[in-house]
C-alpha cells in the first residue's frame, strides 16, 4: 500500500504518477478537518470527493480543492472501484489539475487549513468589492477548509487570500490548551508588557500552536507578549512595571493560558 | 618551632586587627564598587525584601531541584548563628565596651556585600550532576571562577574539611556538653545522642540537613526570644540609654565612659569588628556552601538570601549586645561565661534557659557545619569520601563532650581563619563577575551558566 503526505509528494504530482502507472485504486486523503479520496480505474481519475463536517465537493471542483492542499496524509488502497463517476478522465483531467496548481501557486493561503478566521486587527479603511464583502459576511469563526469547501473553490480562495493580504481577515489556530497556574515572579528590568514562562512550557505550546501567541492573565485578564526563560519552573516572570499596573506581586497565583 | 608555636602565630594573624580590615575592606570595595548598594539603595532595599521576606510564602516551593533558596539559607543561618551569638558577643562587649556595637554593625553592613558576593558566586559557579544535584562554594567559585589559581580552590577545601571537624564539631559538642551536663546529662550520654543525630541528617545528604535545618532555625530563634524577652521586659526602660551609649562610646570610650573603665578606641573596634565579621561569617566562605544548594533561576537572587542571613544575624548579636548593655553588667568584668550566668540570673527560667539556647545554637552549627566540611572534601577526594567523612564527624561528635584534643581544636581554630584568605582573595578578583550578574539581573537578562 503506498502511502505519505502531500508535504513531500504534491497531490497533482502524486495523481500524475498513479495515472502514468495506469493503476486501478482509491486514493484516500486525511488532512485536519478534511477528508478526500480519488478513485482510479487503469490510470484514469473517474471520482473525486471531498468532505468537511457536513459539506461535500465532488467532481473537477473537488480536485481542484485538493490541488491546493499542501498538507495532508495520503494512502493509496489498490483494486477498490468508484462507486460513480464524477470525473470525465482522459486528459481532461491532468489539464485541470495543472490549471489548479497554478492558480494555487500565486496564492498564499496558510498551509493549515483547520485554522480559523476572525477580523483582522488592522483599524484601517479599506474598500472591499461586493464578492469579498459577500464572503466575509459569512466567514467570520469558520475553519478554512469549511470555507473552501463551497461551489468555487478557486474563486473563494481568491477572495480569502485577498482579504487576508488586507489584513481584514486573520487566520489563527484554534486552541484547547487548559489554563496554568502560575506563581509570580519579578523580573527586574527595564519594559512592559512582557510575561516569561518556563522554556520547556513555551517549547509545549509553540508545538501545540504552531503560530505566534500571547498569554492572557486570569483574572485581570491581561493580555501579554509571552517569551521563554531558562530555569523558572511553575513561575511566571513579570516586569516591576507590571507587576504595579496588574496590582500583583511575588508568590501570586496567577492562571495562564496562551491566545493567538 | 614546634606546631602549636606556629598554629600561635598563625591563629594571631587570622583572627588579628590587619586581617580584620582586610574582611572590611574587601566588604566596602563589594559594596560600593560592584554590588553597588548606594547607586539606588531604595530600590535595593525593595528588591532585596521582595526577594526574602517578600518569598516566605513560597518556601515549599522551589525553582525545581533539591531544596529551595529558603531551605539553603536555613542551612546557612544553622551554622552563622551559634555561640558566637551569645557568648561570643558578650565577650566583644566586655572587651571593647558598648562602643564595640557600633564597630560590630560597621563590620555587618560591608559583610552584606561579601555574602552576598559568596552566594551569587556560588551558585553562579556551582557543578549540577547528572542526578540533578549540585555542589558548589568558595572551592568551586574558585577553581572554576580563576582556573590559573585553581589552587586556591583546593586550599579553601583542603581548611574547610579539617575546620569543621574542629571549630564546626568538637567545640560544638563541648558547647552542648558544657550546656547539658550541669544539668544532669552524662557526658557519654551526650556524646552518644549528638554522635546519632549528626549521623542520621548527615546520612541524607542536602535534603534532609535542610529539613533539620528548617526546623533547627526557627527553634533557635524561638529559644532566643524566649532567653532574651523577659531580660527586654526587665531592661526595657533602659534600651535607648544603653542604645546612645553604643554610639557615645564608638568613637571616644574613654570620653563616654570614663578613662577608669580601661577601655580604648582600638578595644572597641577590634572586638566591635571582630564580631561583625567572625560572628556572620562573611568572608569565611562557609556559608556559599549552602546557598550554592538553593534552586534559582539567578544567582543574584540567592545573593539577596546571603543579605538575610546577615540581617538574622545582626537582630540576635544586637538584642544579645543591647540587652547585656542595658543591664549594666558589662561594667563587672570577668569572662563570658560569668557575664551570661549573671545576665540570665534574672531570667524567670534561670540558666537553663541559656543552657537549652547554647545547646541548640550549637547543635543547628554543628550539623551545618559537617555538611560543609563533607561538601569540601569531597571536593578533594570524589564522591568516595561522603560516608568516612560523616562516620568520622559522628565519631568526633561523640568524643567533643567528654572534652581532650584542644591541641586539634586550636588548630582547626586557625584553619577557620585560613579559610579566609583564599576566599577574600577570590571575591576581590571575581568582583567584576559579581558586578556583571548584578548589572544583568537589574536588566531582566536571563542567568547564563559558565561552561
Amino acid at each position: 500500500m503506498l502511502s505519505g503526505n502531500l508535504a513531500e509528494f504534491p497531490f497533482p504530482s502524486l495523481v500524475g504518477a498513479l495515472m502514468q502507472a495506469g493503476r486501478t485504486g482509491r486514493l484516500f486523503l486525511r488532512a485536519p478537518f478534511l477528508e478526500a479520496e480519488v478513485y482510479l480505474r487503469g490510470g484514469q481519475p473517474l471520482h473525486a470527493r471531498v468532505q468537511a463536517g457536513g459539506r461535500a465537493l465532488e467532481g473537477e471542483e473537488a480536485l481542484d480543492l485538493l490541488a491546493g492542499l499542501r498538507r495532508a496524509s495520503f494512502t493509496f488502497e489498490p483494486e477498490v472501484l468508484p462507486p460513480h463517476t464524477t470525473l470525465l478522465g482522459g486528459l481532461a483531467v491532468p489539464a485541470r489539475l495543472a490549471e489548479a496548481q497554478a492558480a494555487w501557486e500565486k496564492l498564499n493561503l496558510p498551509p493549515d487549513w483547520g485554522y480559523v478566521l476572525r477580523l483582522g486587527p488592522g483599524g484601517g479603511e479599506v474598500e472591499l468589492p461586493p464578492e469579498a464583502l459577500g464572503v466575509l459576511a459569512q466567514v467570520e469563526g469558520k475553519r478554512i477548509a469549511e470555507v473552501l469547501l463551497a461551489p468555487g473553490p478557486l474563486r473563494l480562495a481568491r477572495v480569502l487570500n485577498t482579504l487576508l493580504g488586507l489584513g481584514v481577515l486573520e487566520a489563527v489556530p484554534e486552541l484547547a490548551l487548559s489554563p496554568v497556574s502560575l506563581l509570580v515572579l519579578p523580573i527586574y528590568g527595564p519594559g512592559t508588557g512582557v510575561a516569561y514562562v518556563d522554556e520547556p512550557l513555551y517549547a509545549e505550546w509553540a508545538r501545540a500552536i504552531r503560530h505566534g501567541f500571547r498569554l492572557r492573565l486570569n483574572p485581570s485578564g491581561a493580555l501579554m507578549e509571552v517569551r521563554p526563560r531558562p530555569g523558572i519552573p511553575g513561575r511566571l516572570g513579570l516586569l516591576e512595571e507590571d507587576l504595579r499596573r496588574l496590582r500583583l506581586r511575588r508568590g501570586d497565583k496567577v492562571e495562564v493560558v496562551p491566545e493567538v | 618551632m614546634d606546631i602549636l608555636t606556629l598554629n600561635e602565630g598563625l591563629n594571631r594573624i587570622v583572627y588579628g586587627f590587619p586581617m580584620k580590615l582586610v574582611f572590611l575592606l574587601v566588604g566596602a570595595y563589594l559594596v560600593i564598587f560592584r554590588i553597588r548598594w548606594f547607586s539606588a539603595p531604595f530600590r535595593m532595599m525593595r528588591v532585596s525584601f521582595s526577594e526574602t521576606l517578600g518569598a516566605i510564602r513560597e518556601r515549599a516551593y522551589g525553582f525545581g531541584g533539591q531544596i529551595t533558596p529558603f531551605q539553603a539559607t536555613m542551612v546557612a543561618l544553622s551554622a552563622t548563628i551559634g555561640t558566637g551569638h551569645l557568648l561570643g558577643m558578650l565577650a566583644a562587649v566586655l572587651l571593647g565596651g558598648p562602643g564595640a556595637v557600633f564597630w560590630m554593625w560597621l563590620g555587618y553592613f560591608f559583610g552584606t556585600g561579601t555574602k552576598f558576593a559568596e552566594a551569587t558566586l556560588a551558585v553562579h559557579y556551582r557543578r549540577r550532576f547528572a542526578d540533578g544535584s549540585v555542589s558548589g562554594g568558595p572551592m568551586y567559585y574558585l577553581s572554576r571562577g580563576l582556573p590559573r589559581l585553581r589552587f586556591l580552590g583546593h586550599l579553601f577545601a583542603f581548611f574547610a574539611a579539617l575546620s569543621a571537624f574542629g571549630i564546626g564539631n568538637l567545640s560544638q559538642a563541648g558547647a552542648v556538653g558544657g550546656a547539658l551536663v550541669p544539668l544532669g546529662a552524662p557526658p557519654a550520654l551526650v556524646g552518644l545522642f549528638l554522635a546519632l543525630l549528626v549521623g542520621v541528617v548527615l546520612g541524607g545528604g542536602i535534603v534532609r540537613v535542610a529539613r533539620f535545618a528548617q526546623v533547627v532555625v526557627p527553634l533557635k530563634l524561638l529559644l532566643f526570644l524566649v532567653a532574651v524577652g523577659p531580660l527586654l521586659a526587665l531592661y526595657g526602660g533602659r534600651l535607648l540609654e544603653a542604645l546612645a551609649l553604643v554610639f557615645r562610646a564608638a568613637f571616644s570610650p574613654e570620653a563616654a565612659l570614663g578613662g577608669a573603665a580601661g577601655y580604648s578606641l582600638f578595644a572597641a573596634i577590634n572586638a566591635g569588628l571582630g564580631r561583625g565579621i567572625f560572628a556572620n561569617e562573611a568572608g569565611l566562605g562557609s556559608a556559599a556552601i549552602a546557598h550554592a544548594q538553593a534552586q534559582v533561576d539567578h544567582p543574584v537572587r540567592q545573593g539577596f538570601w546571603g543579605v538575610t542571613e546577615m540581617f538574622i544575624s545582626f537582630l540576635v548579636t544586637s538584642l544579645t549586645a543591647l540587652t547585656f548593655i542595658a543591664s549594666g553588667l558589662w561594667q563587672e568584668g570577668g569572662s563570658a561565661a560569668e557575664a551570661a550566668q549573671a545576665l540570665f540570673g534574672a531570667h524567670p527560667l534561670g540558666g537553663v534557659v541559656l543552657a537549652l539556647t547554647v545547646a541548640v545554637f550549637a547543635l543547628g552549627t554543628m550539623v551545618a557545619w559537617g555538611f560543609y566540611g563533607e561538601e569540601a572534601a569531597a571536593f578533594l577526594f570524589g564522591e568516595g569520601i561522603r560516608w568516612p567523612y560523616r562516620l568520622t564527624f559522628a565519631t568526633l561528635a561523640f568524643v567533643g563532650p567528654l572534652g581532650g584534643l584542644e591541641a586539634f581544636l586550636a588548630i582547626s581554630d586557625t584553619l577557620n581563619g585560613l579559610m579566609a584568605i583564599p576566599n577574600l582573595l577570590g571575591l576581590v578578583l571575581l568582583g567584576g563577575v559579581v558586578g556583571r550578574l548584578v548589572y544583568g539581573f537589574f536588566r531582566g537578562e536571563p542567568w547564563v551558566p559558565p561552561r
